[in-house]
């Protein structure tokens, strides 16, 4: 028995078009005492300090594009893309 | 009587029927003390909860206050004279039988009570005639209702609801608790149609007045079909899968013969004994058969974080579209700061893909923006790229974009919001 693939898939396209062009996604962890702990989004600046975008944090659930006034702590679980060494950079300071 | 004799005639305790007028005049006080108490409360419930107080509850309230006045009556004569003839047995016959009274003539209360504030309520506009006028009136109101829209549309990319929900859905109103902003009221109206209708995924479009413009709603993605990617399939083999194998490991498939050789790649959607389903490349899916056993190589975990998003992305409601700008629509020159949702990339006309834009770039005729938000947003988006620009005014939304990223959402309801995306 073979199942086959659903739906019209929006999701699926954009996500390998951008891995594509060079944007990786990736899922990382807020880390205890670090720069976004205890921030919200816009205030650490994440897209204009680190040019990687969060597409998605699960605080208790999860909120895909969260604003710019969602405060992240420790612990909390973000997809981010962006290019690859932007995400380095971000990974090394951030979480 | 005079009223030193009536106030006289109420100010005792040990009341019996030895003194016919004396307990005539204390029961009459009595009735109408627990009607007039049972219908002063018919009428705040109806003000607060909008619906008839049950009757027990309006006759509580009645005979709590006989009973109230009896005992404090009671009280001051034990504190004054130092007697207690609440016991003695034509007293407590008297108490009895008003307090019987007090139980009957509160029902009459509460139905006066009822009236009065029917008729009362609906002449100030707070009651609940299901006019359009009153409709207004209550939105800004105690409760807030909305009213959804007689035609239910079918989500594109979900699987459609039953037409049973969908006509149990239709025209119906919903009361909500009043003073929500737009965004509140969105999310518990969102919350109350998946809680209560069992629908996966709602599009709706409110207005500031609490109006459902556009409803379109999904049912709930079951199977696996839903979760895997296009080009890919997913199949069951017998295999010996780790016994801490479980979805989302990537795993090499082997054959068991004398030779050991490598199938085909895959990802483990489910583990159940030795049957493993495996989600693999479509044109693999022919080696695999459901009779022969495999062994599974277990590979370190890779990063899969965009199959992983796309997924998760099948579980909320915001999902990924894409709007194409017609030249000399309202979108053109504005920037990604003005779409409330992400812009991902912007493919231009010429075909080169712009990915993350900077949020100050302008949109230009032609282009193609990726959008990650919720439906409803792309939607207006999309309306927005296809409308020709009215009049130049239009260009004061980009300038006020930053100040109202912080303002609460009444305003910006059927809108764009502008909040900051990070």
């Amino acid at each position: 028995m073979v199942v086959l693939s659903r739906g019209t898939r929006r999701e699926f396209e954009p996500v390998s078009l951008l891995r594509r062009s060079g944007i990786r996604f990736r899922k990382l962890t807020v880390k205890p005492a670090g720069p976004l702990d205890g921030h919200t989004i816009g205030a650490v600046g994440v897209r204009d300090r680190y040019n990687v975008l969060i597409i998605a944090a699960k605080h208790e659930q999860w909120q895909v594009v969260p604003q710019g006034s969602q405060t992240l702590s420790a612990g909390d679980d973000l997809y981010v893309i962006g290019s690859c060494d932007s995400l380095a950079a971000f990974e090394e300071v951030a979480v | 009587m005079s009223v030193a004799g009536l106030s006289a005639l109420l100010g005792q305790s040990g009341v019996t029927f030895g003194q016919p007028t004396t307990a005539a005049v204390n029961l009459l006080v009595f009735a109408s003390l627990s009607a007039l108490t049972a219908g002063g409360f018919t009428v705040a419930y109806r003000w607060y909860f909008k619906s008839l107080v049950p009757e027990g509850i309006a006759i509580l309230a009645g005979v709590a206050v006989v009973v109230l006045y009896i005992n404090t009556a009671s009280l001051g004569v034990v504190v004054g004279q130092g007697s207690v003839d609440l016991f003695r047995p034509g007293v407590v016959f008297f108490n009895v039988v008003a307090l019987g009274v007090a139980t009957a003539v509160a029902p009459l209360g509460r139905r006066i009570g009822d009236e009065l504030a029917s008729g009362l309520f609906s002449l100030i506009g707070l009651g609940e005639l299901d006019t359009e006028m009153s409709t207004m009136v209550r939105s800004v109101g105690r409760v807030t209702s909305v009213g959804l829209p007689d035609e239910i549309e079918d989500m594109e990319s979900y699987d459609p609801v039953t037409e049973e929900t969908k006509a149990e859905l239709a025209g119906k109103t919903l009361v909500f608790p009043r003073r929500l902003s737009v965004d509140e009221l969105r999310s518990r109206l969102v919350a109350r149609l998946k809680d209560d209708y069992s629908v996966g995924y709602v599009d709706v479009d409110l207005t500031a007045e609490g109006t459902v413009e556009y409803l379109a709603v999904g049912s709930r993605a079951a199977g696996v079909g839903a979760t895997i990617a296009p080009g890919t399939v997913a199949v069951a083999i017998r295999a010996d899968p780790p016994n801490n194998a479980a979805s989302g490991d990537q795993v090499q498939v082997w054959s068991t013969g004398e030779l050991p050789k490598r199938l085909t790649s895959g990802e483990i959607r489910g583990v159940a004994g030795d049957t493993v389903t495996l989600a693999v490349d479509e044109a693999d899916a022919t080696v695999l058969s459901p009779t022969e056993r495999y062994r599974l190589l277990t590979m370190p975990a890779e990063p899969q974080a965009d199959r992983e998003f796309a997924t998760l992305l099948r579980s909320v409601d915001e999902t990924m579209g894409t709007v194409t700008l017609e030249a000399g629509s309202t979108l053109v020159g504005e920037t990604a700061a003005t779409v409330s949702g992400a812009v991902l990339a912007i493919r231009q006309p010429d075909g080169k893909l712009v990915t993350l834009p900077e949020r100050d770039r302008l949109f230009e005729g032609g282009e193609t923006i990726y959008v990650l938000g919720r439906p409803d947003v792309i939607r207006q988006l999309d309306q927005w790229a296809t409308t020709p620009l009215p009049d130049p005014t239009v260009d004061e939304t980009s300038e006020t974009a930053d100040a109202a990223a912080q303002v609460d959402g009444e305003e910006r309801a059927g809108t764009v919001e502008f909040d900051d995306l990070e």
